[in-house]
């Protein structure tokens, strides 16, 4: 038996929203609040810290998607399993009602995490999606995280967290067992990815793209080599024939510092100046480019906005982990 | 497939924005103040537009650059919706913002706004793409068109596209003569009719919730459907626009665009894709299906109404022949009410009751779809004209606003001894599910435009279509002598809209 029955967390839920439901008195401005609720997200928080943190990413996130949030977070072996809820509310502009989240904290000893995956089945929001956020190694040993994957319609980790490419071969298993898995590293290029098809949409680059001869996408030393190994498995989609070089630049702003298409007779290049600034070079003309910042909240928005396939993503995978191979 | 078109990620990518000019005519009136620029803000503060994008505003008022510039960012200021004005920005913005004055029948102004859009293509590399936008009073529609062809700016090295605000004419032939002039000049692929309210977050939704969803088509129909009801319905009255008004009316102003557009939403077949031709051909196939009435049926399925005075909260409401620049006399219909039908296999029979009005208890968009009752009754006083639930059919609403959401009212056990059904609404509210906020119908519809996506615009067959449907309404009301006012401000509208559907055994519901 679990220490906390998901009946007494479910109940803990229905005092919080009574108790936001009936303000100070006094308090006549207040219309109340609206329960807002799009999914289950389920966070697998690496220790304490990383709980604050992806606390604050949620409280950031739930403006777009709204969701009964779970931290889970490891403590001390032996330590009891713990719960407690919360709410994370915020006032659209120009209104007068608050919109709320439900949040639920739950700790519990390395040695008890087996006793999650039961709480949880009780604590999925019926009949809604429900995505895991894995943020770190902590849990992959453990065999709850199997029963959690298997409780999920969509995990969510972040493969730049691992030692060099590792985090594809995790991604990996996961996916060859039909789930369906996203990684936060594969949203932080799209901002590159997105400039590089604009740039070449035009039609004097466009005309000049089926006679390419090489790619060259580098990536910062003392990076994850993930996100330039992304950039080049999708450009090798598109030119299959096409041989795509990866190489490592020195340490700088950003994961990706340069992608180069070469042709016979011409270039079109991408380098990254400072951390948000790209100078693209079409033929001697250079525009520079502002990209959008990818934080951890913007990446996680775009993930969390794709509940269904990712086609994209499903071709460009096997083919970054065949590069990361060789 | 070609290399560069593999790299569309349509599902994470912005939907692309090509740079382009907007010229703005009756960029000193109200819609563009109100609306255009803070919805065209809001699109630079999101970042949805390019870049290279400029505005060039033109009417006949006397000012410089920097003066509309500043006009403009009051006017955003005070309009924005839901947003925060970001001065910094606003900064970058207005550099991106131009001014022409001048006469519309002047031809030597359109030269300028010509020289004005060469300048903006060199050094915004616009590529010769230009949205013009008729924000002008409808009688000058012809003029601005006919000023565009001239100075040949309706075609270019980019593209050339006009947006035309409703209304698209006061009736058919003038609809159609109004057409006629806009094709002289622009091609209809080239020509964005824009229903605002198309625009609307959940009009859009009811493309969703139809055919995104498996429940609800198998029901969507006459052997389920029993009658529909569309209300529009504003609380406030002309609030100073009584002059305009007067030549409006609600069943022009209302019902002949909006509310048939909404109509065409609600009934249209499903389309093969979603594509914007095919969209809106179900749509004009719909609105061409639309019975038209006979000139003696009129009376009998139409009723027009006009708001008098009354004591509101222990305010005095004036009448609207009492409003400011308002006809004593007028015979102008604040509320109209029309029961339409929609002749295919779909539809026969179902009456698709539409009202719009001012003056009424309380602000309100909603369509509600009132379902057959069930075929037996079983519970104790249980009958379809008395008070027990049998009276209380299911109906599905969806609301558009303010409260945007849908929701549905089926029966239930009240709790305790015996049998005792009650009518409960099971709701959904778009703010509880998705947090994020609505663009607003401008935003959404000067994206589509300047992304050459129609399906939310209104096509000449469909404008045709609508004024076709309600055109015996105007021709026999027009030869009516009303006894006006019928309705006292703050009330659902005349009794004689009771009675026309009472006339089929049904009555309104109360939104």
């Amino acid at each position: 038996m679990p220490a906390i029955a998901p009946e007494r967390i479910l109940r803990d839920l229905a005092n919080l929203w009574a108790s936001l439901a009936h303000p100070e008195q006094g308090d006549v401005s207040s219309q109340g609040v609206l329960r807002a609720c799009s999914m289950t997200l389920i966070v697998a928080a690496e220790n304490a810290s990383d709980a604050v943190c992806a606390s604050e990413t949620l409280a950031a996130l739930m403006h777009e998607h709204p969701s009964r949030a779970i931290v889970l977070q490891p403590g001390p072996p032996g330590s009891e399993m713990d719960a407690h809820v919360r709410a994370q509310c915020w006032m659209p502009f120009g209104s007068r009602q608050q919109i709320c989240c439900e949040q639920i904290e739950i700790t519990a000893g390395m040695d008890r995490l087996n006793d999650i995956p039961p709480v949880m089945y009780g604590l999925l929001a019926p009949d809604l999606p429900s995505v895991l956020w894995s943020r770190g190694t902590a849990w992959w040993e453990a065999p709850a995280f199997v029963d959690l994957v298997n409780m999920m319609d969509k995990l969510i980790l972040d493969s730049r967290r691992y030692e060099g490419s590792s985090g594809l071969a995790r991604i990996r298993s996961l996916r060859s067992r039909g789930k369906r898995v996203a990684d936060l590293a594969w949203a932080s290029v799209t901002p590159w990815r997105e400039l590089i098809a604009h740039a070449l949409e035009i039609p004097a680059n466009r005309d000049r793209l089926a006679s390419t001869c090489s790619i060259r996408v580098a990536g910062r030393e003392g990076e994850s080599p993930v996100p330039a190994l992304y950039v080049a498995a999708w450009l090798k989609r598109s030119l299959r024939d096409v041989a795509v070089e990866i190489e490592r630049d020195n340490p700088g702003p950003g994961e990706v510092s340069r992608v180069m298409l070469t042709g016979d007779g011409w270039e079109i290049s991408f380098r990254r100046t400072e951390s948000e600034a790209v100078d693209l070079n079409a033929g001697g003309s250079i525009r520079t480019v502002v990209l959008s910042p990818m934080d951890e909240c913007t990446v996680m928005r775009e993930e969390l906005s794709i509940t269904g396939r990712d086609p994209v993503f499903d071709e460009v995978f096997p083919i970054a982990e065949r590069m990361a191979a060789q | 497939m070609a290399p560069a078109s593999l790299l569309h990620d349509p599902l994470r990518f912005e939907r692309r924005v090509p740079p382009c000019a907007i010229v703005i005519f009756g960029a000193n009136g109200d819609l563009t103040k109100r609306k255009l620029l803070p919805a065209l803000y809001r699109l630079a503060y999101e970042r949805r537009i390019p870049p290279g994008f400029a505005i060039i505003g033109n009417s006949r008022t006397q000012m410089s650059d920097d003066d509309f510039r500043e006009k403009m960012r009051e006017s955003v200021a005070q309009f924005l919706e839901d947003s925060p004005f970001d001065a910094e920005l606003w900064r970058g913005f207005a550099q991106s913002l131009y001014y022409v004055p001048g006469d519309i029948n002047d031809a030597a102004m359109f030269d300028r706004i010509s020289r004005c859009l060469a300048e903006v293509e060199a050094a915004n590399q616009t590529g010769g793409n230009v949205l013009f936008y008729l924000s002008t009073q409808p009688s000058y529609y012809a003029a601005v068109v006919n000023g565009i062809g001239r100075a040949e700016l309706a075609r270019g090295k980019g593209w050339r596209r006009i947006i035309i605000e409703k209304p698209f004419g006061r009736d058919l032939s003038s609809a159609a003569a109004l057409n006629q002039q806009i094709h002289a000049v622009f091609d209809e692929n080239q020509v964005y009719r824009i229903d605002h309210y198309l625009g609307k977050e959940t009009v859009q939704n009811i493309l969703a919730f139809r055919f995104g969803n498996g429940i609800f088509e198998p029901v969507w129909n006459r052997r389920y459907v029993n009658n529909i009801q569309i209300t529009a319905a504003e609380s406030i009255g002309v609030e100073g626009r009584g002059g305009y008004y007067q030549e409006a009316g609600a069943l022009r102003d209302m019902i002949q665009n909006h509310l048939l557009q909404v109509t065409a939403t609600i009934a249209m077949e499903p389309p093969a894709l979603f594509d914007p031709e095919a969209v809106r051909d179900e749509r004009a196939k719909l609105l061409r299906s639309i019975r038209i009435m006979k000139h003696e049926e009129v009376p009998q399925y139409a009723v027009a109404g006009q708001y008098g005075p009354a004591q509101i909260g222990g305010k005095k409401i004036p009448g609207f022949r009492e409003e400011p620049g308002v006809d004593p006399d007028s015979q102008t219909d604040t509320y109209a009410a029309v029961a339409f039908f929609v002749d295919n296999w779909r539809w026969a029979g179902v009456p698709f009751y539409v009202r719009s009005g001012k003056r009424m208890p309380k602000r309100v968009t909603d369509i509600a779809i009132r379902f057959n009752s069930a075929p037996l009754s079983l519970f104790p006083g249980d009958s379809e004209d008395g008070d027990g639930p049998a009276s209380r059919p299911n109906l599905l609403i969806l609301r558009i606003q303010p409260e945007e959401g849908i929701s549905l009212r089926f029966l239930s056990k009240y709790p305790g001894r015996g049998m005792r059904l009650r009518p409960v609404s099971m709701d959904f509210n778009y703010g509880a599910s998705f947090g994020a906020r609505s663009p607003t119908a401008y935003e959404t519809l000067l994206l589509d435009a300047m992304s050459g996506d129609a399906t939310l615009y209104t096509r000449q067959d469909m404008v045709e279509a609508s004024w076709r449907a309600v055109q015996p309404i105007l021709d026999v009301w027009a030869e009516t002598k009303f006894k006006f006012p019928n309705y006292e401000a703050g009330s659902w509208g005349p009794r004689e809209a009771d009675d026309m559907l009472a006339r089929n055994g049904h009555r309104w519901r109360t939104p």
